[in-house]
């Protein structure tokens, strides 16, 4: 049956399992099956590193390599759409331990990140003249929509810093990264902790002024400075607000 | 999108490349300096970005001809419901002249494996593959052209030669060939068949187009062996044999693939000006079964 021929290949692919060679033409060595082996886990060892750019110079070819294929065989892809593979990769180096450096999950989630900016749906953004005109006695129920694009980071290590230059020596210190793409263009900017909290509650959809609660003054977090970086880098695509009270 | 999709526009029987991603850029801004592209589909299944923007730049000036690597033509378990959707989705917006598959398999059980791996060339597959086009092709809304693989091993339970299955796919479902010389080379010269038997077995008429490519020779255990790896120029003994195809089917659409160890694009394009003159030259040799 065609179907138990698939799934010994299949098993062989992934797991090296024998069993396979048997339905082989004879006379054909065993050994060009490793062909096919090596070319399905080095693809897919090199999207992972297509797509986790700074963790695999972070911790080298061989290192990145080995680990791909060890996540690869674990967690194959079950869509052909290989630019979307591997999200699960942060979570599994956290769970991976294998004397990683401590930072390379959350490295990991940055480029992850960075990646999915790369390719979210497009969106045309907000002209902030829209935003002035409304009532100001409405502002404070005004929730954000923003781009499609926009990725939040929230990061024991100071990841920012070593996306930027990898020599840079990790500390670990909280921060957030907030992600987007502006023209075609992938950004990326490091918050403070109450600014992250801020970031965290506008891309949630909470109000202005709840979002505000949660890393507005008392917290550190500057509003105003938040509303216009998202507006300059073009990332509020639209905004909602709350049905205003009854009025008798 | 249906109001600003391309107009669908046929593929020129000339030599194009495959564009890709690191070359997409260059290739705009150096004017276009090719008669047609084609792209792999599943590389533009994206939700937006500059990569689908980019390519809907690139289509409206040139013809695109999308090349499938996903949708498993050969899988035991029938095709992705949602995959076909999505490609049609895609092939709706893009309005490629030509769609193609492969005649191999890379799903099985939910996993999709990035490689196109052997079937056994059997009645059954034979049926099962007949059954997966006739699906694709209502799906899509298209005639699709299927490519041969490139091999390394063959089933001891093949009993139908490749050629034959190939012209049983073209009969039962109305589907075209792609044909590429390459892979006809690496898995001739790796299963030890002649190319020569393989050519008449195939229905000329139904060749839409031809891929080029480079290989590799490498040493697997106690043997040689060529390996499709499109990380090269085309090797010569692939331009003969393309320069025999060429006398005995007329032109048709040719185009480099190069997908590892990316040259710069003028190597590649430099490529296909070669397999553009095998073609002028061929058609000036007297045609010996030239059918179309």
């Amino acid at each position: 049956m065609l179907a138990d021929t698939q799934r010994g290949f299949a098993a062989h692919l992934l797991c090296g399992e024998a069993g396979i060679e048997e339905s082989l033409r004879p006379g054909l060595p065993a050994a060009r099956l490793g062909v096919y082996r090596n070319t399905v886990m080095g693809s897919l060892a090199a999207v992972l590193g297509q797509a986790y750019p700074t963790v695999r110079r972070a911790l080298g070819e061989d290192r990145f390599t080995s680990l791909a294929c060890r996540f690869a065989a674990e967690n194959p892809p079950r869509r052909p759409m290989l630019w979307s593979y591997g999200g699960d990769l942060p979570g599994w180096l956290e769970a991976a331990g294998d004397a990683l450096p401590p930072w390379a999950p959350d490295l990991a989630r940055l480029d992850r990140a960075m990646h999915e900016a790369l390719f979210a749906a497009d969106a045309d953004p907000l002209d902030p003249a829209r935003l002035a005109s409304v009532p100001p006695d409405r502002v404070d129920t005004l929730r954000l929509v923003l781009h499609p694009s926009v990725r939040l980071i929230l990061a024991g290590w100071s990841v920012h810093a070593l996306w930027k230059d990898l020599d840079a020596v990790p500390r670990a210190e909280p921060e957030a990264v907030l992600v987007g793409r502006t023209d075609g263009e992938v950004r990326c900017a490091r918050l403070d902790p109450p600014d992250g909290a801020l970031a965290a509650a506008l891309i949630t959809g909470r109000t202005l002024s709840d979002a505000a609660a949660e890393g507005g003054p008392e917290g550190g977090g500057d509003l105003q400075a938040m509303l216009l970086r998202l507006l300059h880098n073009r990332l509020v695509v639209g905004y909602a607000l709350d049905a205003g009270p009854m009025e008798g | 999108m249906a109001a600003t999709a391309p107009r669908p526009h046929d593929i020129p029987d000339a030599a194009g490349i495959g564009l890709r991603e690191p070359h997409r850029e260059a290739f705009v801004a150096a004017g276009l300096p090719a008669p047609w592209v084609e792209v792999h589909s599943e590389n533009y299944l994206v939700p937006g970005g500059p990569r689908l923007a980019g390519i809907e730049r690139v289509r409206r000036d040139r013809p695109l001809s999308c090349h499938g690597v996903g949708l498993s033509l050969g899988s035991a378990g029938g095709l992705d419901p949602d995959h076909l959707l999505r490609l049609r989705a895609l092939y709706d917006r893009l309005q490629p002249g030509l769609v193609s598959e492969h005649l191999a398999w890379s799903v099985a059980d939910g996993v999709y494996f990035n490689d196109l791996l052997p079937l056994p060339y059997t009645e059954e597959s034979l049926d099962l593959v007949c059954r997966n086009i006739d699906h694709a092709q209502d799906a899509l809304g298209r005639r699709i052209l299927v490519e041969n693989p490139s091999a390394y091993i063959a089933f001891a339970d093949s009993a139908i030669s490749e050629g034959e299955f190939l012209a049983a796919l073209v009969a039962r479902t109305g589907c075209g060939l792609l044909l590429d010389v390459n892979n006809l080379h690496v898995s001739a010269t790796n299963l030890g068949f002649d190319p020569r038997p393989w050519l008449d077995a195939i229905p000329a008429a139904a060749v839409g187009e031809i891929h080029l490519a480079g290989h590799a020779r490498l040493r697997i255990g106690e043997e040689d062996l060529l390996i499709d790896d499109h990380g090269s120029a085309v090797g010569e003994p692939v331009m003969t044999l393309f320069a025999t195809v060429m006398r005995r089917i007329g032109p048709r659409p040719v185009l480099i693939e190069w997908d590892n160890d990316l040259p710069e694009l003028d190597v590649l394009l430099a490529d296909a000006q070669r397999a553009q003159r095998v073609m002028d030259t061929a058609a000036t040799v007297p045609e010996l079964c030239h059918a179309r």
